[in-house]
């Protein structure tokens, strides 16, 4: 998943099953790995899904639901037109320009099968929460993992952010522009995207961090949040989310300052 | 004979128009009273049960979840960090 993943709390078997969860949710839905599920579907067209892969789209829809759209899984082709076409680790700065904008765009499961006619997917915006939550799951005891910064807890985990440190039971993730962005012709680019434009979103917040009941809950309203800009906080208050925000100021919602004061 | 017989069948037949008239009208009188009177009848075309909306939008409302969230105790074990 090009990130790091930290367990703790996991006896040696619990460990060798957690790091064959991720290799499997890695091998089916990494947009780099052109052998996965998720690649083969896309350059098909569609196609019969796994089981892994039809629970995973369904959370995908799910979270579009829950975000009226803002979290929506169709913005592969979107991602790759802002440059987003390769691991992080092999570079994406470029001097060509960004290629033209592709918004968010329908496409059609019926039962097994999926319908693309063109649309290329990109389920990473839960596959993570979701793995982080079921490998959380597979703890022996109390003890958290945590992927890139995204942490599910069995039990209460101190947790340090930037200039704070809270304690959180269930999920807390952080989502931001600050870590994933390269250049194309010298201008920024990041990995959020609108999926109004199909262009890397403009926001006032750097970074916003969640606390949720899960990993997933808390990264799906974190990328919300941080997309709807100046209502982002509002919104997670109507919803009962704590939210951090770090833009040129920190701001915290009124839920996350009655629950840390 | 047969002068006294036809007028005998005619009768017949007007007879049986009027029972077999007569008992369709109350047939189709007592169906229409049904229809309007009788508690299990349906007055109207049926439609699907659903949900009132307050209810719908409290339901999709919670389904994003909260956890707990308190003051650190202890030094920190884990960082996070944007994705």
């Amino acid at each position: 998943m090009g990130c790091e993943v930290i367990v703790t709390g996991a006896s040696p078997a619990a460990l060798g099953r957690i790091r064959a969860l991720f290799e499997r949710y890695d091998a089916t839905f990494s947009r780099f790995r052109p052998a996965s599920e998720l690649n083969r579907l896309n350059a098909a067209g569609g196609g019969r899904m796994s089981p892994l892969f039809a629970e995973v789209l369904d959370t995908a829809l799910w979270a579009r639901g829950e975000t009226c759209g803002l979290v929506d899984p169709s913005l592969g082709a979107s991602l790759a037109a802002a440059g987003y076409d390769a691991d992080f680790a092999a570079g994406l700065d470029r001097e060509e320009p960004a290629r033209e904008a592709v918004p968010a765009r329908a496409f059609a499961r019926v039962g097994p099968v999926l319908v693309l006619r063109g649309v290329q997917l990109d389920l990473n915006g839960v596959v993570k929460g979701l793995a982080v939550d079921r490998a959380a799951a597979l703890l022996d005891g109390e003890g958290f993992v945590a992927a890139g910064g995204d942490i599910a807890t069995r039990g209460p985990v101190d947790v340090a952010l930037s200039g704070e440190a809270v304690r959180v039971t269930g999920g807390l993730a952080t989502s931001g522009t600050t870590r994933r962005r390269w250049l194309r012709a010298g201008v920024e680019q990041h990995h959020l995207i609108d999926p109004t434009t199909g262009v890397p979103a403009r926001s006032p917040w750097r970074e916003v961090t969640v606390c949720g009941a899960t990993c997933l809950d808390a990264d799906v309203a974190a990328k919300a949040a941080l997309l709807l800009g100046d209502d982002g906080p509002g919104w997670l208050d109507s919803r009962g989310l704590p939210g951090r925000f770090v833009g040129d100021r920190v701001v915290a919602n009124a839920t996350w300052d009655a629950a840390c004061t | 004979m047969a002068t006294r017989l036809e007028p005998a069948r005619r009768r017949a037949r007007l007879a049986q128009l009027t029972i077999a008239g007569g008992a369709a009208a109350l047939f189709a009188t007592s169906m229409a009273l049904a229809r309007v009177h009788f508690a299990g009848h349906h007055k109207q075309g049926a439609t699907p049960l659903a949900p009132p909306g307050p209810l719908l939008e409290v339901v999709r409302h919670d389904q994003l979840q909260a956890g707990l969230l308190a003051p650190a105790e202890a030094a920190p074990g884990i960082v996070s960090a944007p994705s």
